[in-house]
């Protein structure tokens, strides 16, 4: 395997091609069908198989970049983007951005005085107390909102009890200026929400060197009511020119490795097309359950690699990276079969 | 927009932190060559040109990877059209 072997001069470090591109397949298929650039599996894949993490979270933005433009386009044909929100979310989107990629570059230089990974440490962290808080929190909707729903089958809801959504709520705030979605279904919203919501995403954004899709698309179903296969669409928009920006802004801060990043390119455009083209088959909360399992399973590799850091146990390492790269695969491998068989059965109505 | 960017953007400079890491770091390109060796020239000597440089060839690579594999998909009979969207 050692012919696979790659310098990256950048980073200064050998890399294995095979792995670059297997990551990228596996994240390729994963974003395409969930609706996020898949970073939160990448920046932690890369950490844990050797990148230095501000490395790891820069060149992520790059392949991140490319790849959501051949999502991108693929769900604007399928009509799953909503542009007109896609762009405004930028106005809190990029300073985010730009405030997480500073603060990174902050605790890089904290950490140099110090001797300790400060940063490392403060990413990993924060994304498993986010993957883990994320991950209970679509499993525990997928699982009560079910049971719900099968009480009322059998139980009409009684009339006259009226609670107000937390998306109701948001639309009652009516600071000026207000904009309308018609086609996310949104009459009116303020503006200043809008900056609030994306601008927490955008700084998730670039603090951990994501897309911010795992936050951004719950935010955009969860927080602005908009339907699962749209808000996959739009957020792949608005993490296309998030992901032009970070890669930007991370190669003039000199932590993006071009090479690396056009190798996870290849691979994530292959498996995106098919992930993209699995939406079309599988739907609404059967995506958002794999999502919360994926997410889940993300978070177990990075307390991993912590817990590694921390006591330096070989198989520590080993373990995060079989839990992220065994995880990842076996969930492509669901959507990949899924994909097949409802495709067969299209077809053979078809006929 | 651009004010609140270019704000954010220049903070470090502003504050003082780490303007010689983030910015003037320098790679050896011993071994180097070809299209890497560009790359690391830029990225030594132009960092802005670089930085674009970097993000262009991205998003053609992305460009070219999502016209090439539509029309491979086209010939599969994987084309997608416009979906309902519903729960």
């Amino acid at each position: 395997m050692e012919i696979f072997n790659f310098y990256l001069p950048v980073a200064g470090i050998n890399f294995n091609i095979l792995l670059l591109i297997g990551i990228g397949f596996c994240v390729g298929v994963l974003g395409g069908f969930f609706g996020v650039g898949g970073a939160w599996i990448v920046t932690p894949a890369l950490n844990i198989f050797g990148f230095p993490m501000p490395f790891a979270i820069g060149t992520d933005f790059a392949h991140i970049f490319g790849k959501s433009i051949i999502a991108t386009k693929k769900h604007g044909k399928m009509g799953n983007v909503d542009w007109k929100l896609g762009l405004t979310t930028m106005i809190g989107t990029i300073p985010g951005v730009e405030v997480g990629a500073q603060l990174i570059m902050y605790l890089e230089r904290l950490g140099k005085v110090s001797g300790f990974d400060i940063v490392g440490t403060a990413v990993r962290w924060t994304y498993i107390i986010m993957l883990f808080g994320l991950g209970s929190f679509m499993m525990y909707d997928y699982f009560i909102l079910r049971a719900r729903k099968a009480k009322r089958e059998i139980l009409p809801e009684r009339p006259g009890i009226n609670k107000k959504s937390l998306i109701e709520n948001l639309c009652t705030i009516k600071i000026p200026p207000l904009i309308s979605y018609k086609k996310s279904g949104i009459e009116s919203i303020s503006i200043w929400v809008i900056f609030g919501i994306f601008f927490i995403c955008g700084f998730i954004s670039g603090f951990l060197g994501v897309g911010g899709g795992f936050i951004r698309m719950p935010s955009l179903v969860y927080l602005l009511g908009m339907p699962t296969a749209l808000a996959v669409g739009t957020d792949l928009f608005v993490i296309m020119l998030d992901g032009a920006y970070g890669c930007f802004t991370y190669a003039m801060k000199g932590r993006v490795e071009v090479f690396a990043a056009l190798f996870m390119l290849i691979g994530a455009a292959s498996g995106a097309q098919i992930g993209v083209t699995a939406v079309k088959y599988i739907r609404g909360y059967g995506i958002r359950l794999l999502f919360a399992y994926m997410v889940l399973f993300a978070g177990i590799s990075v307390v991993f690699k912590q817990l590694y850091s921390m006591t330096h146990h070989v198989w520590l390492q080993t373990a995060s990276g079989i839990v992220i790269m065994g995880s990842a695969s076996a969930m492509c491998l669901i959507i990949i079969l899924k994909l097949i068989i409802e495709a067969r059965k299209e077809r053979k109505l078809k006929r | 927009m651009i004010f609140a960017v270019f704000i954010f953007y220049n903070s470090p400079l502003i504050c003082g932190v780490g303007k010689e890491e983030a910015f003037f770091k320098k790679v050896s390109t011993i071994g180097l060559t070809g299209a890497e060796l560009i790359l690391i020239n830029l990225y030594n000597d132009q960092r802005f040109i670089f930085a674009v440089t970097v993000t262009l060839i991205m998003g053609l690579v992305g460009i070219s990877i999502a016209l090439l594999t539509d029309l491979f998909l086209k010939a599969l009979g994987l084309e997608v059209s416009k979906i309902s969207h519903h729960e």
